[in-house]
């Protein structure tokens, strides 16, 4: 919101703080100032005005209110008739030469005024175009240079100030509301500007008829009509107090009921009183099938039971949001209705969102406006009007106001004041506070409690916390002391199994980058095309997405992962290793089925080259082992045990490279291996990408265990090999569980410590294997005997498993 | 003979000569065929009674200078040839050169800054809360005093599933899902992503949040600044100045945000603080109490204090980080940086 400190003044005669005192002051009270912006620009058109100061002021012979002047404007000394009274000798003033051309296309010629040759002119900020200003002329600061060019006097004409209003404080969507505030913030005097309307002619019953069958929606509507007005552009200043408050300058009557919108928040709409059917206006739902074309042109479809404003055939507006072209003023118009009216915000609030159109009226009609300032701002514009539009104003004026309420009363128990903020409030300034406010504050005789009266501009006074919030607003945050409550623990937890998680992920994040893997945070939400290369199943789409590109939660990590190997590979990284900690999206099957949403860790290795160095870790090939080692030791690093990957496809990965991750033989917790070949074409610039993907919660729920410690012998034990032949196909995992099962008491490890594939020595389809295996007795040293015995077994047992040949 | 030209030779003939020595006994037969008794340079000053007598003492002086500068030079070569060798080995060991490790990776900015934050809560006593991500109209909006169409919606514009479910727009959601499920005292924060429709220089449609609450009898204001003063002063450094003002949330009355000092300016007002010399970290305020009569607590038993933060925009102060996207671009540049 864009408030000028020139539009203030009119509310705040006496405001004479700097620009960043009252920024402070209305910062501090909630009302945020996020810049401050001076206006420098002169109105365009002025030439030959420079800076000049009078040396000599006398009075004009032949005229009692003229004074005649000596003018030094740095070159020579002129003689000029001036009539303002505030022409003192020694005082600067912008000076227009003769030839000077000023914003209305004003040329500045010699002239006699009553029989003394003037040659130039002393000039007023409305002669300059700066605003309405006509009491005298302009007084520049006693340092002014003289004979400088005025375009280039760098003096700020004005300061408009960014305020961002909250949404509770409508009633600060203008400059009334925030005069008042600064005035109760900084103790600056407000005073309402006067209003003076003069009526003359028929009475206003005669020439419009208002008709207010909606007093639900609309609970209160003004009128008045003034004919015999010129259409035409507005003065210079209203022009600039309106660009500067953000605003376009339409004509003299759009801009004067604009200009009331934004000094006292009141919407208002202008009609051409010539074009409304038998000049009857009507405050009415939409009927099925009804159209308006609004002054964007655009037609639009009214749903039936949108409040608007008609005639006696066809809705002329879209109360509270937009007027219609049919009506609007136009160069022509010579009859101007005039509509100031109090709409629901609820009613607005939903003709706005159905008909996805928003305005500057809506926005405040939405947010409420002040109910008993709608004919205060009639009369405003009225004023207004005539004064630049000229015309007569109609006798009387249409007051439609079934919707009048009293104005709501809160009662505050002092002692709350203290429970809530910690300090206390004596009531006496309690009372000062809701004063200053207008709360018309009433204490009880005991002095415990006070009750006010919410004043009908402000709507977001409900309960009794609200005034506590304004006592604490108006004195300041800052003057309420800091304390420490008792730090004492709580000692019941809420939260272990969100605690434990915490822990988790940190390990987990230690641990991957640890490994070289930087972690990464992508978008929860993917394209479907990226969705579906991981992901099956019904996918949880986004109603209103940015784009197409995020329009899915994702159900798996890996697209984000990928799209960052992508990104970097274009930037000549070569050697990338990511993963991502976050949550996964799935939307249950079956009926009434609720959205999972699962915590994940995923990762990718993806190298073009080797790590370049003198000699580089891992310099050589890196394959599916390698990185199964990574995530074994991540896994050991985590205390999980009883992970085993078994040979599985999942969705988006390379069919036998590539399998699944599985805790304690039963539960799927993850997949790994090599991108499949199709997903790397369809990137394009991929090279071969391992990647793997974890269920955080399953490994948290089940896998983590607490550590126990197992008593162990002191005495040795021994190390046995043992070699062999088998197919190829057997597995690694499973001769390792014969070998172990064979004697679970004395065997206590085995390790793989040779295997060979080779074409040569071997008959096809077989591989070597030699095993260490690791014999041990709980209770004493073990003889060769025992042990030759259970390696026999051993032995005996791949040959029943696997027909193993064993070597000897 | 020209003794110049001489004095040039034996330094050029002693360059090439160091540069082909690798044992010290090399560097043992350079010194002695230069500089011994019967050496080069001995030899040379025995010509000095062929110089002119006028010239002797610059002959004289030029020759020292060479005879110094060779001793320097073979000691210096000695000395490299011989730092780094192994004992015993004829390995030469340059503890200079990069050890071989694995590629460092790294840690996310938001991931390191949610860390402080966590730790310096959890000092304050508070506990890990957390909630979905997907949430509900309710619990995203209506328990939080925004119903269908109060204007704070407009500020946070939303993703939808469908009707009634949203993706979170703020994680203070998890204040009312901890509430319905326990009674007070406590004291609880929750981290998390969290959605907005909206995507420009300065928004990216999901950030972090942490919001923080805690609710007993007797929670006041005061307690509000002293915690918040205390958690900003851990973040920024001791001594920070901060500064609480009024401002609304639909779900806290009275409400505050709360400012550091610029650290940019001290406070003096300059391009990163938009002149005002402070700096925006979170918002906070006491719990409403149409919050507590949803969740069947006492309002006139029970006060709280409710706030939440931006963890980018802590990320970008703390880190001088110019643009939020950077945070989700992922390039390996900015990564690496954390």
């Amino acid at each position: 919101m864009k408030i000028s400190l020139n539009i203030l003044r009119k509310f705040l005669p006496d405001l004479s703080k700097s620009p960043g005192e009252i920024a402070e002051a209305l910062t501090m009270g909630g009302l945020e100032v996020e810049a401050i912006l001076p206006v420098r620009e002169h109105p365009p058109g002025i030439t030959g005005v420079v800076t000049a100061q009078v040396t000599l002021v006398e009075k004009h012979p032949g005229a009692d209110r003229l004074s005649v002047c000596e003018v030094n404007d740095g070159q020579v000394i002129h003689r000029v008739v001036c009539g303002a009274p505030n022409v003192k000798a020694g005082m600067k003033y912008p000076f227009a030469r003769i030839g000077a051309k000023l914003p209305a296309g004003v040329e500045i010629k010699k002239a006699k005024i009553r029989g003394i040759e003037s040659s130039g002119m002393l000039l007023s900020k409305a002669e300059l175009g700066i605003s309405d200003d006509h009491s005298g002329i302009m007084e520049l600061p006693d340092d002014t240079k003289i004979g400088i060019d005025f375009n280039e006097l760098e003096k700020d004409i004005d300061i408009v100030l960014e305020v961002n209003v909250t949404p509770n404080r409508s009633d600060c969507l203008n400059h009334i509301g925030i005069a008042r505030e600064l005035s109760v913030l900084s103790g600056v005097n407000f005073v309402l500007p006067q209003i003076i309307v003069k009526e003359e002619g028929q009475d206003i019953s005669e020439s419009a008829r208002v008709d207010l069958l909606a007093p639900e929606a609309c609970p209160r509507y003004c009128g008045r009509v003034i004919s015999g007005v010129k259409i035409g552009e507005s003065p210079v200043w209203l022009k600039e107090d309106l660009i500067r408050i953000g605003q376009r300058s339409i004509n003299n009557i759009v801009d004067a009921t604009n200009y009331v919108l934004f000094l006292l928040g009141q919407p208002l709409h202008a009609f051409d009183l010539s074009r409304i059917k038998g000049r009857e206006i009507l405050i009415r739902d939409s009927r099925a099938g009804e159209k308006l074309v609004t002054i964007d042109h655009a037609e639009r479809e009214l749903p039936p039971g949108t409040l608007v404003i008609a005639d006696r055939e066809r809705p002329i507006a879209l109360a509270g949001v937009m007027g219609g072209a049919e009506t609007e003023v136009r160069g022509e118009t010579q009859e101007v209705f005039l509509e100031s009216a109090w709409f629901q915000p609820l009613a607005i609030r939903q003709s706005s969102k159905m008909m996805k159109l928003s305005s500057e009226s809506s926005l405040r009609f939405a947010r409420g406006v002040d109910p008993e300032g709608v004919a205060l701002a009639l009369d405003y514009a009225a004023m207004l009007i005539l004064q630049i539009a000229g015309g007569k104003l109609a006798r009387g004026k249409v007051d439609s106001y079934p919707g009048k309420k009293p104005c709501e009363k809160l009662s505050l128990d002092l002692s709350e004041v203290r429970r809530v903020l910690g300090d206390p409030v004596p009531i006496e300034e309690a009372a000062r506070i809701f004063t200053s406010l207008g709360f018309q504050p009433e204490p009880s005789p005991d002095g415990s409690r006070i009750g006010v009266t919410v004043p009908s501009f402000r709507h977001d006074l409900r309960e009794p916390v609200d005034l506590i919030e304004e006592i604490a607003r108006v004195s300041g945050y800052g003057r309420i002391q800091p304390t420490w409550p008792g730090l004492r623990a709580d000692r019941r937890s809420l939260s272990a199994s969100e605690k434990k998680g915490v822990s988790l992920e940190r390990k987990v994040r230690d641990l991957f980058s640890s490994q070289g893997f930087a972690q990464i945070i992508t978008y929860s939400f993917i394209s479907s095309e990226e969705n579906q290369i991981f992901s099956s199943g019904p996918e949880l789409r986004i109603a209103n997405p940015l784009s197409d590109q995020m329009e899915i939660m994702r159900g798996s990590l890996l697209p984000g992962l990928i799209n960052t190997v992508v990104h970097n590979l274009r930037r000549k990284f070569n050697d990338l290793r990511f993963f991502e900690l976050g949550r996964t999206f799935q939307r249950g099957t079956g009926k009434g089925a609720e959205i999972q949403e699962t915590n994940r860790v995923a990762g990718v290795i993806a190298r073009v080259e080797p790590p370049e160095g003198w000699r580089g870790w891992l310099a050589g090939e890196f394959d599916l082992y390698h990185f199964k080692g990574i995530l074994e030791n991540v896994s050991s690093g985590l205390n999980v045990e009883n992970l085993s990957f078994r040979e599985k496809t999942s969705q988006g990965f390379e069919p036998g490279l590539s399998g699944g991750i599985v805790l304690d033989s039963q539960f799927e917790v993850g997949r790994f291996g090599r991108i499949a070949e199709s997903v790397r074409k369809k990137y394009e610039i991929l090279p071969v990408v391992f990647a793997f993907e974890l269920d955080l919660d399953t490994l948290l729920s089940r896998g983590i265990r607490p550590k126990k410690f197992a008593a162990f012998p002191r005495h040795p034990g021994v190390e046995w090999d043992i070699a062999f032949f088998v197919n190829d196909s057997v597995p690694y995992d499973e001769i390792r569980n014969v070998i172990l099962q064979s004697d679970s008491n004395l065997i206590k490890d085995s390790r793989l410590i040779d295997l060979y594939r080779g074409k040569e020595q071997l008959a096809a389809g077989k591989k070597s294997m030699a095993f260490r295996i690791y014999y041990l007795s709980p209770d004493h040293t073990l003889t060769d005997e025992e042990v030759r015995t259970v390696h026999r077994q051993v032995a005996e047992n791949l040959r029943q498993k696997f027909s193993a040949m064993i070597r000897e | 003979m020209d003794w110049e030209q001489n004095l040039g030779e034996l330094e050029s003939q002693v360059t090439e000569l160091l540069a082909q020595a690798v044992k010290a006994e090399d560097f043992l037969q350079i010194k002695q065929r230069f500089l011994g008794k019967q050496g080069e340079i001995s030899n040379l000053l025995k010509g000095i009674r062929e110089i002119p007598p006028e010239l002797r003492p610059v002959f004289g002086q030029r020759v020292n200078q060479t005879k110094q500068l060779l001793e320097e030079r073979i000691a210096e070569a000695a000395r490299q040839a011989e730092s780094g060798r192994v004992p015993g080995s004829g390995e030469t060991l340059d503890l200079t050169l990069p050890g071989v490790w694995n590629q460092p990776g790294s840690i996310h900015p938001i991931a390191q800054v949610l860390d402080e934050i966590r730790e310096i809560l959890e000092d304050l006593g508070f506990q890990i809360a957390e909630g979905p991500e997907i949430e509900t109209d309710y619990y995203n909006f209506e328990a939080l005093n925004i119903p269908k169409g109060h204007p704070a919606r407009d500020m946070q514009d939303s993703f939808y599933i469908e009707d009634e479910i949203v993706l979170r727009t703020q994680t203070s959601p998890v204040q009312i899902r901890v509430m319905e499920k326990r009674k007070p005292p406590l004291r609880i924060y929750a981290p998390g992503r969290v959605y907005r429709r909206d995507m420009d220089v300065s928004h990216t449609p999901m950030f972090h949040q942490v919001e923080g609450l805690w609710v007993d009898r007797g929670i006041t204001f005061s307690d509000l600044k002293g915690v918040l003063m205390l958690f900003a002063e851990q973040l920024f450094g001791e001594g920070t100045p901060v500064r609480f003002r009024p401002s609304f949330f639909p779900f806290t009355e009275p409400s505050a945000e709360v400012d550091i000092e610029c650290h940019m300016c001290r406070g003096k007002g300059c391009r990163v603080c938009g002149n005002s010399g402070w700096l925006e970290i979170l918002g906070a305020g006491m719990v409403h109490p149409g919050l507590f009569r949803r969740v069947g607590y006492d309002p006139a038993e029970f006060t709280g204090f409710a706030f939440g933060l931006g963890v980018e925009r802590i990320a970008m102060l703390k880190f001088g980080i110019n643009d939020i996207r950077l945070f989700f671009e992922n390039d390996l540049r900015f990564l690496k940086q954390f």
